[in-house]
């Protein structure tokens, strides 16, 4: 069954049929599309300057008809902050994901397909950046690079792609092993052959599964970063420096910080939600286990 | 098994010295000219020239790397560009303010998260189970910080019921820092708690104690919990990194005086012997905590303690699986 699932488009039609008939996932792959659209055509929903100018009279004013989200302690209407700001938020989750996501399919593939001493170096060497956490791999980048949306993403990239290749490599070593692998590589295919047309296809249900868990990770560290100011510099909207520009004014009013939150939140359980699904619709022996 | 410690902190030595080098790579590409940032704009060229030669920052990094782990092996880790005084010593005062918030936030993470993933598993479907199910889903979408954020506006300006920030209350100050941090954490035990135990309780020998009458209780704890420990103390390792990055979140949250607040202050302050100290400090850290996992590891699981003590532990793995068997 395996092998027929790299070769033909059925086996994703009938994922797809499966998928569908899952309320919760189709929920969440609407939000989702909701708002990627959001991003997408964030200057026609409001303008742009409506989220960079600062009015001294609506300094932290709460939600009204006027300014739907309120205004924060700078008077910039936070309506067209968070519309705006999820076009950064999403690259952060999304750009960074698919970053990651190329870089792990090759380093794991070649690392799991040609083993020996490339594959034991590279693990070695993964071992210990995975001993590094997150968070302060970003501030020493930070230290060298300073702070911006580039640094952001490297900084965000670099730190997941250890625990990202590992899991693409062992779900490779898992294929290699194969008959029809070995089948192959006996009627002398050449390996790029054997990798694009046959492993990689193969392992296409974990990787995506994987990286779709990647996007909201990932949303949630971009968050986090740019609240610790290593995010777009001032006055560039983005949901976690916005949440942080609120936590400063918390004293006065919640409303700055609980809308970025909810923005945050329902697009990281959205995209986590619809992993479960298509992990579910993948591989239906997975279904129930975390 | 001391043969298997002595290694293991061995280990660490090479690692370490890979770690640092990358953090100091890192952040040796600044282009900002300390000496000019020192002695201020009015300074002459000669004079910031002179300052950053005794300095040593015009030698090759490979060099000044070397001088740093040389520096580090007497217990010098540098001196702070803006306060003047030795790393260590700066990091000392801030350190216990992390520690206590990390330990805190992972006791209660521990606590929250396994009791309530074996509760889920045992009572599978039930309330309980469904509630607890679908907290973890939320609790791990909303930002640690913006979770923080919403309780000091519940808690702190609502109901007044704890300070908002700073460490001056006594043990009222850390409620609520280690209460979200914790909180926010025990969400990955509890999914983590839950699938394990569903897997272990529906293994061979799990029927096998209930037939033969053993107590529920016994069965659950004794039987399926001690084999579902293995895998746990594995994830708990990697999340007290991923804690350790929550605390820095936390620590500006709150306004704690820790290590997060301090590297983020020397990053502004573009202090570089400071952040690579402390960042050291926090892997340093990190690493012990791996190397007290895997020691529980062997602790707990005879198998692997028989792999690193000879004799001994084989036939107490023989006489573990003759009392499973």
């Amino acid at each position: 069954m395996a092998e027929a699932r790299g070769k033909n488009n059925s086996a994703y039609a009938e994922a797809w049929r499966r998928l569908k008939k899952n309320k919760v996932a189709m929920v969440s792959m609407a939000v989702i599309v909701l708002l990627i659209l959001m991003a997408v055509f964030a200057d026609v929903i409001v303008d742009y300057s409506a989220a960079i100018t600062q009015s001294a009279a609506d300094k932290l004013a709460k939600p009204s008809a006027q300014h739907w989200f309120g205004c924060d302690g700078m008077g910039r209407d936070l309506f067209a902050r968070i519309v705006h700001g999820s076009r950064i938020s999403l690259l952060l989750g999304f750009g960074t994901t698919a970053i990651t996501t190329v870089a792990a399919v090759i380093l794991g593939t070649a690392a799991a397909y040609y083993g020996g001493r490339f594959d034991s170096l590279l693990m070695r060497a993964f071992d210990i950046l995975i001993s590094i956490p997150s968070v302060l791999l970003a501030l020493a980048i930070a230290a060298g690079f300073g702070s911006g949306i580039v640094q952001l993403i490297c900084a965000i990239a670099i730190g997941q792609l250890a625990s990202f290749t590992r899991v693409v490599r062992s779900a490779v070593l898992n294929l290699v092993d194969q008959e029809y692998i070995e089948a192959e590589r006996a009627l002398g295919l050449r390996d790029a052959r054997i990798i694009l047309g046959h492993i990689i296809p193969n392992a296409m249900d974990t990787i995506l599964v994987q990286a779709t868990m990647q996007v909201a990770r990932n949303i949630l560290m971009g968050a986090l970063l740019s609240f610790l100011g290593l995010g777009a510099p001032i006055p560039t909207p983005e949901w976690g420096q916005i949440a942080s520009d609120g936590i400063s004014s918390l004293r006065y009013t919640g409303h700055i910080v609980i809308f970025p939150t909810i923005f945050i939140t329902i697009t990281a359980l959205a995209i986590n939600l619809f992993g479960d699904g298509l992990r579910d619709a993948l591989d239906p022996r997975l279904k129930g286990k975390a | 098994m001391i043969k298997f410690v002595i290694k293991r902190l061995l280990s660490i030595i090479p690692m370490m010295l890979v770690i640092i080098f990358i953090v100091f790579a890192l952040v040796s590409m600044s282009r900002v000219d300390v000496g000019r940032n020192k002695l201020g704009a009015d300074a002459s060229e000669e004079d910031v020239y002179a300052y950053n030669e005794e300095l040593g920052l015009y030698d090759p990094l490979v060099v000044r790397y070397g001088k740093y782990i040389a520096g580090i092996c007497r217990g010098d880790f540098g001196t702070s560009y803006y306060y003047n005084e030795p790393v260590m010593k700066i990091i000392m005062g801030r350190w216990p303010y992390t520690i206590i918030l990390t330990l805190l936030s992972m006791g209660i993470a521990m606590l929250v998260g396994i009791s309530l993933g074996v509760l889920s598993a045992v009572r599978q479907y039930s309330i309980l189970d469904r509630v607890a199910t679908v907290a973890s889903m939320l609790l791990s979408a909303v930002p640690t910080f913006c979770m923080a954020a919403l309780l000091v506006l519940l808690f702190s300006y609502q109901l007044k019921l704890v300070p908002a920030s700073g460490v001056t209350n006594g043990w009222m100050s850390w409620i609520l820092p280690a209460a979200t941090l914790g909180i926010s954490y025990s969400a990955q035990f509890l999914r983590f708690t839950r699938s394990t135990m569903l897997d272990t309780t529906r293994q061979d020998y799990i029927r096998t104690a209930r037939a033969k009458g053993v107590a529920e209780r016994t069965t659950i704890w004794r039987h399926a919990f001690r084999n579902a420990l293995l895998p746990l103390i594995t994830i708990s390792g990697t999340t007290m990194g991923a804690l350790l990055g929550g605390a820095v979140a936390m620590e500006k949250v709150f306004v704690i005086p820790g290590l997060g607040t301090l590297v983020q202050d020397a990053l502004n302050r573009n202090d570089a012997p400071l952040v690579i100290g402390a960042i050291t400090l926090m892997a340093f850290t990190f690493m012990m905590i791996m190397l007290v996992v895997d020691l529980l590891y062997a602790a707990v699981d005879p198998r692997i303690r028989a792999k690193y003590s000879g004799g001994k532990g084989r036939k107490a793995h023989k006489k573990e699986a003759a009392g499973n068997g």
